[in-house]
């Protein structure tokens, strides 16, 4: 479910990137604060802003159930990754730093097994890449999204072997900034000596819940 | 990463379970508003950046902070708050210390420099903190750090305050007990004298401690009169004596106090512990020894007392004996 936005999810960040960085000129600026422009700079960051935890939702919630967080501190996570967000990106300088920026505030003060999910929550990037189909449904049920993935799970497992090789090629498609744009965790030299039927996948998009079977 | 590492799918049942607990660990509980959450921690987020950057008191932390609690939530600022305050407390306390370890030594003798040690700490803090908040605001956590901040000064302050009112308290009593222990041993040894030898002793001291005076502030065959100053003390002590009795009262802004009674008398046998002082008049009075590590004293031995009036207990505070080799006075 994408709500409105129809960007994909680094578009989205550079957007409010953007809007961060404007929108802080104005909140330091003398002269000529535009409180109206201002106004609606805010409004977009925090719907922007909504959207990218909803999209990453899922697996944020996977990272807070894994270091022990219980339901109803979820709320307060959630307000301290959104400040978090808003925090870190006022001195980021480059928007391909954000994925990293995201990760790092989710993970806050660590603990858990959260590292595992440190794959897929990059790779949550390059999905929304894919065309409408779906395949690219059943990836983003991994990510606590119901729209678009069949009901019947066996037929979930069959479309998610047939994404696969998609999701690699969209991967591979970022080569030149990709492990800047995944802080390290993938690199064009490791994804290039995978094979089909990229079963790697398995296992990092259910966050190491897949044994490793080599 | 071997490039072998994974080549085949798990197998069915395996890749089921996993999608399943995935699932699980994905899911949004219904109650959860994760786009109403975060859309309005952005707005207090920002609503305290502008306020900040307006030199208003309110800053982010407490827009955040007042979100939090509405998203239900503890607060990890409230950490950084206690550290900040524990850690502003340090370089306070040390420069106390290093204040006011001269004057204990007895470097320094004035009981003011503390206290003006104390406001230059407290002025040097508050600025040091306003500066510091300037820094901080562009790091937006300037509020919070300048009440943590405040608050470990303000502790301080009160451990001080509470600190030096007692050692204030605790040093006027111990000086008072000082002049009072000088005092009787003067007065003691001026009845004796004036019982053997006829007349008072016409002494002034400043004895062992500097800090307590006696001087002499009349004197005549039949009567005299000590004083013991301090500048620790908030009033004196005034002995005033006749050839056989005599008080020692406590005089300042609050009025009299009878510390110790002085009286001159023939020991007779006691009760156990104590004494009985046949004085001059012929009266009984019976004392009692027992915070005086003394041996009980023979009786029909004369003997000078000094001692705290009580219906019930006059408890000796000190005692001069001597041999009467002439009549006392009557």
């Amino acid at each position: 479910m994408r709500g409105s936005w129809e960007e994909g999810t680094f578009d989205l960040m550079k957007l409010l990137l953007r809007d961060i960085r404007r929108h802080e000129r104005l909140a330091r600026a003398r002269f000529f604060r535009w409180p109206k422009r201002k106004a609606r700079l805010l409004v977009r960051q925090r719907n922007v802003t909504g959207e990218l935890m909803v999209r990453y939702g899922g697996v944020i919630l996977q990272i807070l159930r894994r270091r022990g967080i219980a339901i109803s501190g979820f709320a307060r996570e959630l307000v301290k990754i959104a400040v978090g967000l808003q925090d870190g990106a006022r001195t980021l300088q480059d928007p391909l730093g954000f994925p990293a920026l995201f990760w790092q505030v989710c993970t806050g003060e660590g603990g858990g097994e959260v590292e595992p999910l440190k794959v897929k929550f990059m790779l949550r990037l390059f999905v929304d890449e894919l065309p409408a189909s779906e395949a690219r449904g059943v990836l983003r049920l991994h990510y606590g999204s119901l729209g678009e993935a069949p009901a019947d799970d066996r037929e979930r497992l069959r479309l998610l072997a047939l994404a696969y090789p998609n999701l690699h090629h969209e991967v591979l498609r970022h080569r030149k900034d990709l492990e800047v744009l995944t802080d390290g965790v993938l690199s064009p030299e490791l994804l290039d000596n995978l094979k089909p039927p990229f079963a790697i996948y398995d296992r990092w998009l259910s966050g190491g819940a897949v044994a490793n079977r080599g | 990463m071997n490039k072998n590492e994974v080549d085949e799918l798990a197998p069915e049942e395996e890749r089921l379970e996993a999608l399943h607990r995935t699932l699980e660990e994905t899911a949004v509980p219904p109650e959860l508003d994760i786009r109403a959450v975060v859309g309005g921690a952005v707005e207090a987020y920002w609503a305290g950046v502008d306020r900040s950057s307006s030199r208003l008191s309110a800053g982010i932390e407490e827009y955040t902070a007042a979100w939090l609690r509405k998203a239900g939530a503890l607060i990890r600022p409230r950490e950084d708050f206690w550290s900040e305050a524990l850690l502003s407390m340090v370089p306070v306390a040390l420069a106390l210390l290093t204040i006011y370890v001269p004057v204990e030594s007895g470097l320094i003798l004035s009981r003011w420099i503390v206290v003006a040690g104390v406001l230059i700490s407290a002025v040097g803090s508050i600025f040091l903190i306003a500066l510091r908040r300037r820094a901080e605001t562009t790091r937006f956590f300037a509020a919070q750090h300048f009440s943590g901040a405040l608050l470990g000064g303000l502790v301080i302050a009160a451990v001080v305050g509470v600190w030096s009112f007692h050692q204030a308290s605790t040093t006027a009593g111990v000086t008072l007990d000082l002049a009072e222990t000088k005092l009787s041993r003067i007065v003691l040894s001026s009845l004796e004298n004036r019982v053997v030898n006829g007349k008072f002793l016409d002494v002034s001291s400043s004895g062992t401690s500097p800090t307590v005076e006696i001087v002499v502030d009349s004197i005549s065959p039949n009567r005299v009169i000590y004083r013991a100053d301090s500048k620790e003390l908030p009033g004196r002590l005034i002995a005033d004596l006749a050839p056989n009795t005599g008080d020692i009262v406590w005089h300042s802004n609050r009025g009299e106090v009878l510390r110790l009674r002085v009286t001159v008398g023939t020991i007779e046998q006691g009760p156990r512990g104590g004494l009985l002082l046949r004085q001059t008049s012929g009266k009984g009075l019976v004392l009692n020894l027992d915070d005086l590590a003394i041996t009980e004293p023979k009786a029909g031995r004369c003997a000078v007392v000094a001692f705290k009036p009580d219906n019930a207990v006059n408890l000796v505070k000190d005692i001069q004996r001597f041999d009467c080799a002439r009549r006392l006075p009557t």
